[in-house]
């Protein structure tokens, strides 16, 4: 066991599948010599050399095609864009064909492909690196979106992902990338797609998130608890399928939620999941479902990141608010 | 020592029953000695040695089922070449493969941020943009008490997945955690641990698999929970034949489109001793000249589908163990001797209980000769990839309006069977229009 951070879990997970796999492949942008934008495929082309860690040209559209020709040919490609902001390109090869081979093909065929990209906000950086695109992958059909937000996580996530016989979009939390280390075993052990992970028991409200807002969920958890009041903190993980059953069973205990993420609050995960409680739990329910997000406008620059996005003090406020409806 | 894994004796399931060991340990053997009969599909097959030598171990008695692939018995050949070879042979099984396999290089542990610098070499900061927040604080995975038991959120969302009740977990993690493994054996084998509330006394069958994959695990404590007041019986497990038949019937009920049709075959006119299996062989073969598509195999995987230009029958032969599905050869160019020849072959071999298990498979229509104990009709079920099946109930005597008054004439009662995913009703009932003609002729 070593005590590493997630970017490393990162690597990690993908040394053990191509330790084990030889249809595993790596390639994006800078990822072979270099080791990756932020070091996730540090070491890869130096160990399983340059035809199985490529790098390739700055072409998005290209990376993206390759994946989905590799894929449905025995290949299991993972691919790296170097930030969220750069997948825009690959959206139709991800949409229009890695989504949907299985369907078209009548389940003839599939598309085992894992699209890599540091995601979301916190690190002071320009246009297009900065943002939280979960929900526009979580909003199409045929395509898992996958969010570690601990360094085991990360490394059980995506050795399930890499496995999983279909696509997954994978967004590595940048924010959280260094911020804690962890104890995590090299067994080669996946952890489960599809599911939320239950981070902290609580009775009195529900604190629903993903990514590295778990960090400020959780310090407002710890805060809440100073004030008697014991939250319970559930980490999505796969916002696409979403694990309702879950959040629900939670929502049925506390009686009240709340939704935290970075990306705008207009048409964000946070509103299908408040919608899927309306649905499903609303008789379960002691008060308005609060969501605390971003604003529903460009992500800043560095400036004025973090009044952008959701902290500590606003999810410990929104709690409140909870508690306190009448 | 040379392991021998139980190969697949040629039907393509996962696994075989022993019968009864033909050799004891110690026992010396010759290559192709018979060194065991294993019950398979349907038939019991004698397992040949695939070694000299002596017998050392067997995994398994009488009645036991081993599945396809696992060590079935343990040879010593004392023959230094013969070792190798083998040693050569169990590394392929994969699992030493993978324990010989050289252990994850260390290169690819990531780059340190302060490793290797210099004091004018500008700190690597683990991105080209930005900055990233960096720390040393370890963080531990806190555990929390679900049901009664204690489990990380790892575990708590692998049993989730799995649909395993954590309250019917044994843990053995250290201090009482619930750990991966714990829940996988849980949702393998059902609860390993009592719950709180009284747990039944039986469980029915626990070594079989479950007959559908798609049954949850969790379903199953509360079936066995289920209290059965009025129970007298015991519960037994199903094996052998009855085991096959229960799995061939599941798999045929959740893919067939099973549709029946029935009408009957007027036989007035056929001349004394007419043989009633042989006459309805050769109908089948009529009705597939007239529609060809009722003879032929259905890949529901690939979307395909074969038109036989030949015909093997599939008859059903009902025994005390179960029911068999024998394949008569060539019912498209016997004559009558040859087919009766065939018949008789294969109702011998299935009283011995030594069909060789080439002729249970690879028929192209099934046959169903039900009638000579009772029943009219019936809904005859398809064995995949064939699409249709025919049975034929009791003979009997119908009035018939001829011209000129009533007369008693013998009929058969036929029902067919099809498969509707790939054909149409227009061709099943022309097919057995077919079968109805050939049938009234007298010889």
């Amino acid at each position: 066991m070593a005590e590493i951070t997630l970017v490393e879990a990162v690597t990690l997970a993908l040394a053990h599948e191509m330790n084990v796999d030889p249809t595993v492949v790596v390639f994006g942008e800078d990822v072979g010599v270099n080791g990756g934008v932020f070091r996730a495929t540090a070491g890869l082309q130096q160990t399983f050399g340059d035809e199985r860690v490529l790098d390739t040209p700055l072409a998005e559209v290209m990376i993206a095609g390759m994946c989905v020709g590799m894929a449905s040919q025995g290949m299991k490609p993972v691919a790296e864009a170097q930030f969220e902001g750069f997948m825009y390109p690959m959206v139709d090869h991800i949409v229009n064909h890695a989504a949907r081979l299985r369907h078209r093909t009548r389940g003839r065929m599939n598309c085992p492909v894992v699209f890599r990209a540091p995601w979301g906000g916190g690190i002071h950086a320009p246009e297009h690196h900065s943002d939280s695109n979960e929900a526009t992958w979580a909003h199409f059909p045929g395509v898992r979106t996958v969010i570690p937000s601990s360094p085991s996580r990360a490394y059980g996530l995506l050795l399930a992902a890499i496995r999983d016989p279909d696509p997954v979009v994978f967004l590595e939390p940048k924010r959280i990338y260094r911020w804690q280390r962890e104890d995590v075993e090299d067994n080669g052990e996946e952890l489960p797609l599809d599911v939320c992970f239950v981070l902290r028991d609580g009775t009195d409200v529900t604190l629903v998130t993903w990514g590295a807002m778990v960090k400020e969920t959780m310090e407002a958890a710890g805060e809440l608890e100073k004030n008697g009041v014991s939250a319970e903190v559930i980490d999505v993980a796969t916002v696409a399928p979403i694990d309702m059953e879950t959040i629900i069973e939670s929502v049925e205990k506390t009686g009240r939620c709340v939704i935290v993420h970075e990306a705008p609050k207009h048409c964000g995960v946070g509103g299908e999941i408040a919608a899927s409680l309306a649905e499903k739990a609303i008789w379960h329910l002691k008060a308005p479902i609060k969501r605390v997000t971003g604003y529903d406008t460009i992500m800043p620059l560095y400036r004025s990141e973090m009044n952008y996005m959701p902290s500590t003090e606003r999810i410990v406020h929104a709690a409140q608010e909870t508690l306190e409806f009448e | 020592m040379n392991r021998f894994n139980l190969p697949d004796l040629g039907e393509g399931l996962p696994d075989a029953e022993i019968v009864e060991w033909l050799v004891a340990e110690g026992d010396t053997v010759k290559v192709d000695d018979p060194i065991v009969s294993m019950e398979t599909a349907k038939a019991v097959v004698e397992v040949p040695s695939p070694y000299a030598g002596k017998v050392a171990k067997f995994h398994g008695q009488a009645g036991d089922v081993i599945k396809t692939g696992a060590p079935l018995i343990d040879f010593e050949t004392g023959d230094g070449a013969g070792e190798n070879e083998s040693a050569a042979e169990d590394n392929g099984e994969g699992e030493q493969v993978a324990s010989e396999q050289e252990p994850a290089p260390q290169a690819v542990e990531p780059a340190d941020d302060d490793a290797g610098q210099t004091g004018d070499e500008r700190a690597d900061t683990g991105t080209v943009v930005g900055n990233v927040t960096t720390s040393d604080e370890v963080v531990r995975q806190t555990h929390s008490s679900v049901g009664g038991v204690k489990v990380t959120p790892a575990v708590r969302a692998l049993a989730r997945k799995l649909k395993v009740d954590l309250a019917g977990v044994e843990a053995t993690g250290p201090e009482g955690v619930v750990t991966s493994s714990d829940v996988r054996k849980a949702a393998e084998h059902g609860p390993t641990r009592k719950p709180a509330a009284e747990q039944t006394e039986h469980r029915p069958a626990e070594r079989e698999p479950p007959m559908h994959e798609a049954r949850s695990p969790a379903v199953r404590p509360a079936e066995s929970d289920r209290k059965v007041e009025a129970a007298s019986g015991e519960w037994a497990p199903i094996r052998g034949t009855r085991r096959t038949m229960a799995r061939a019937m599941s798999e045929s009920h959740a893919r067939v489109v099973a549709t029946t049709i029935m009408d009957d075959a007027d036989i007035h006119a056929w001349q004394p001793g007419e043989d009633i299996t042989v006459r309805l062989l050769r109908s089948l073969w009529a009705g597939a000249q007239s529609e060809p598509g009722l003879n032929a195999w259905y890949d529901d995987q690939q979307n395909m589908r074969m038109i036989h230009k030949s015909m093997h029958v599939g008859m059903a032969v009902d025994t005390a163990d179960g029911l068999f599905v024998a394949r008569l050869k060539d019912v498209h160019s016997s004559d009558r001797q040859q087919m009766r020849g065939e018949i008789n072959r294969l109702r011998d071999n299935a009283k011995n209980r030594s069909i060789p298990p080439e002729d249970l498979k690879d028929y192209t229509i099934m046959l169903s000769n039900f009638g000579v104990f009772a029943g009219r009709y019936a809904t005859p079920i398809i064995n995949p990839p064939c699409v249709a099946i025919v049975a034929a109930g009791v003979l009997r005597h119908e009035v018939v309006p001829v011209l000129g008054g009533m007369e008693a004439h013998r009929t058969l009662p036929l029902s067919l069977t099809f498969d509707h995913r790939v054909c149409t009703g227009g061709e099943a009932a022309r097919f057995l229009k077919a079968m109805i003609q050939d049938l009234s002729k007298s010889q």
